[in-house]
């Protein structure tokens, strides 16, 4: 392993909220420009969450984001602190119990003098309100998000977010392909079309057939993760699974998809994969940290362009259409093998935006298919 | 920990249990995962109203380094028959909290104890976690990797062969080596099916289980061995296409053993499987075997 573990950061997986909530340590990162009361990014990260999320404090995202503040969703694109505040009330108001349990928080101290967070979230929320989602079910769900945030002086300055919300609605008792037709109907606005095209072009333009490997010598994060990429989501080479993963690793993917072991990982990607054969991923940022002596945790941002090839049947007017997905996976890997991996995106938004982008009217469930 | 996941059941104790929950703890009931204390603290309360407070006829506790796993029975003071609801926790901790639980009730049997219809039992359970099941290729072969006892944790030589040997009668269907790894007079309890002795009834169990089922995989998800290295659970599970009412329905079975060897054959064994969140999950027919 290539990463040493830094004990003296705080670390979420073991922590008893109070203890998070008040840490007792001294400060462990320079932290030029944060408040005072930060020791690490990690505890910056936890905390600004509680305040603003469980406390309710909506408008501390004037304190913690920058004025200008970049938010990437595959739903959306939002730009100022008063979007993030406007949307952090909206969600606030329809799920209005939503807590945020952290998970982990894996970071990077970056060459530019910013701090990379990825922060991994398990919220449960009573759905109340109204919502994108449609009416208010009343109905109580859970959903797993990741947020890559960029921070620097005390501030949010760039955030990538993605949600597993084809999960959530599932517990809602929505249908996945009505909720997509919903959100389709949402007009983005230019710099979410300019920034989706431009994604999309960049992505499918991934040298997919340079082989990248790694001996056990040689091995380094970076090797690793692109050649996971690489290997399987760009070659398919499903065989080489053996490379990557540990034969019993637990495999969460979006939609409540739960796999064990290389045989159910394996089904899980060529039949996520099936539905854009021609997929090209890139790598588009990488953090790791260590968890214990001989494990580390790696966060990845990816993307995936391809052809869109549905295997559902209310989709197949959308046969050939973009298809492209913004994602976040987060892995836990012991003597080079990931043991553990979490993968997040949002389905509903994936699909909503070939709905929109196709111009075809689908039908509800409800008016019959 | 044991002590306080009893208590629970028994005297209806939260607050000592709660001083091992963390904010991230994740209690997997019935196929419904719960995270946080207000989540947990209405699953215990609904397992409380439904199991009302019962005494423990049998516990066996594996007390691994990060993982443990506590069977027990429970029964009412006051019943004259021998009914009884089973448990059986597997649970990830440092020795101070509990990260993440599975427990699995034998439902079945908490209906008879109850004398409730299995449907009644089925109606008031949580609903599970959606599950969306990938197909994949079943088979075992030459070149292909699938995960053994060793693979998941470093067994002790006294039961390492034949704890292997055990996982091969599910993963390879390999019947045979039920006369070589289980005693005469092993006691075996299979949930929902109560408790016999010597291997038979399992055998047969274990037969109608894959034949109930097409293209049937057993996939081990973690071990835990006791201090004393004579007792371990198992975590592992089913997938197969169930067919109900000539429908196919791909399905997922969570199972935990618990073995206790002597002198490498099994004395005992307790087979858990929550029948009731099975049905509910895919709206199966009742019964399954």
């Amino acid at each position: 392993m290539s990463i040493k573990l830094n004990k003296s950061i705080t670390q979420v997986h073991w922590q008893p909220l109070t203890a998070l909530l008040e840490p007792a340590g001294a400060k462990q990162q320079a932290l030029t420009g944060f408040d005072d009361e930060f020791v690490d990014i990690v505890d910056y990260i936890i905390r600004i969450t509680h305040r603003i999320w469980e406390q309710k404090n909506v408008g501390l995202c004037y304190r913690y984001y920058s004025e200008i503040c970049p938010v990437f969703t595959l739903g959306g694109y939002s730009e100022c602190v008063e979007q993030v505040v406007q949307n952090t009330l909206k969600t606030i108001a329809a799920f209005p119990d939503r807590s945020l349990i952290g998970e982990n928080v894996i970071w990077k101290e970056e060459a530019d003098g910013t701090y990379y967070s990825s922060h991994l979230i398990t919220s449960i929320m009573t759905n109340t309100g109204n919502s994108d989602f449609g009416l208010a079910t009343n109905k109580t769900g859970r959903v797993t998000t990741i947020a890559d945030c960029v921070c620097f002086e005390n501030k949010i300055i760039k955030e990538w977010l993605v949600r597993d919300n084809s999960f959530l609605i599932s517990q809602l008792g929505l249908d996945l392909i009505d909720a997509a037709i919903h959100f389709s109907a949402l007009t983005p606005n230019d710099t979410f079309n300019e920034w989706y095209n431009s994604e999309y072009n960049r992505v499918l333009a991934a040298k997919h057939r340079t082989e990248l490997s790694f001996t056990e010598s040689s091995w380094t994060t970076e090797s690793f993760v692109h050649a996971w990429a690489q290997t399987l989501f760009n070659q398919k080479q499903f065989s080489t699974l053996t490379q990557f993963y540990h034969v019993a690793a637990a495999h969460q993917w979006p939609g409540g998809r739960q796999s064990t072991g290389l045989a159910q990982i394996s089904g899980t990607l060529i039949q996520w994969l099936a539905q854009c054969p021609d997929a090209k991923m890139t790598i588009d940022h990488i953090g790791v940290t260590g968890f214990d002596d001989d494990t580390i945790d790696i966060a990845i941002r990816w993307s995936v362009a391809g052809t869109f090839n549905p295997h559902i049947d209310r989709l197949s007017s959308l046969k050939g259409n973009r298809f492209f997905v913004l994602g976040c996976t987060h892995m836990r890997v012991k003597n080079q093998k990931i043991i553990k991996e979490v993968t997040v995106f949002d389905e509903i938004s994936l699909y909503a935006n070939m709905i929109r982008e196709s111009g075809h009217s689908l039908p509800l469930l409800a008016q019959g298919v | 920990m044991f002590n306080q996941l009893i208590a629970l059941y028994t005297e209806g104790d939260l607050a000592q249990l709660s001083s091992r929950i963390l904010h991230s703890t994740a209690w997997k009931q019935h196929d419904f995962t719960a995270y946080g204390s207000m989540q947990i603290n209405k699953l215990w309360l609904k397992s409380l109203e439904q199991f009302g407070f019962l005494q423990v006829t049998k516990q066996q506790e594996i007390q691994g380094d990060n993982f443990s796993a506590l069977y027990i029975e429970l029964s009412k003071e006051s019943t004259s028959n021998n009914e009884n609801v089973s448990i059986t926790f597997f649970f990830e901790h440092n020795n101070e909290h509990i990260k993440r639980l599975h427990c699995i009730v034998d439902t079945l049997a908490l209906a008879k104890l109850l004398q409730q219809e299995p449907s009644v039992l089925i109606d008031a359970l949580p609903t599970p976690d959606p599950l969306l099941l990938s197909q994949f290729d079943h088979q075992l072969h030459p070149k292909s990797y699938h995960a053994t006892p060793n693979d998941v944790c470093d067994l002790p030589n006294s039961i390492s062969e034949t704890v292997n040997q055990w996982w091969n009668i599910w993963q390879e269907k390999q019947l045979a080596s039920f006369k070589n790894i289980y005693s005469d007079s092993a006691k075996i309890q299979i949930a929902g099916f109560g408790s016999h002795e010597g291997f038979k009834q399992l055998r047969d169990f274990q037969l109608k289980v894959h034949n109930r089922m097409n293209r049937s995989y057993c996939q081990l998800e973690n071990i835990c061995v006791d201090k004393a290295e004579s007792s371990l659970a198992v975590k592992w599970h089913i997938d197969g296409d169930y067919i109900d009412n000539g429908k196919i329905k791909r399905i997922r079975v969570p199972v935990i053993s618990v073995l206790t060897i002597e002198n490498k054959h099994i004395v005992e064994e307790q087979l858990q499987i929550d029948w009731l969140a099975l049905y509910k999950q895919y709206d199966l027919s009742y019964p399954f075997v």
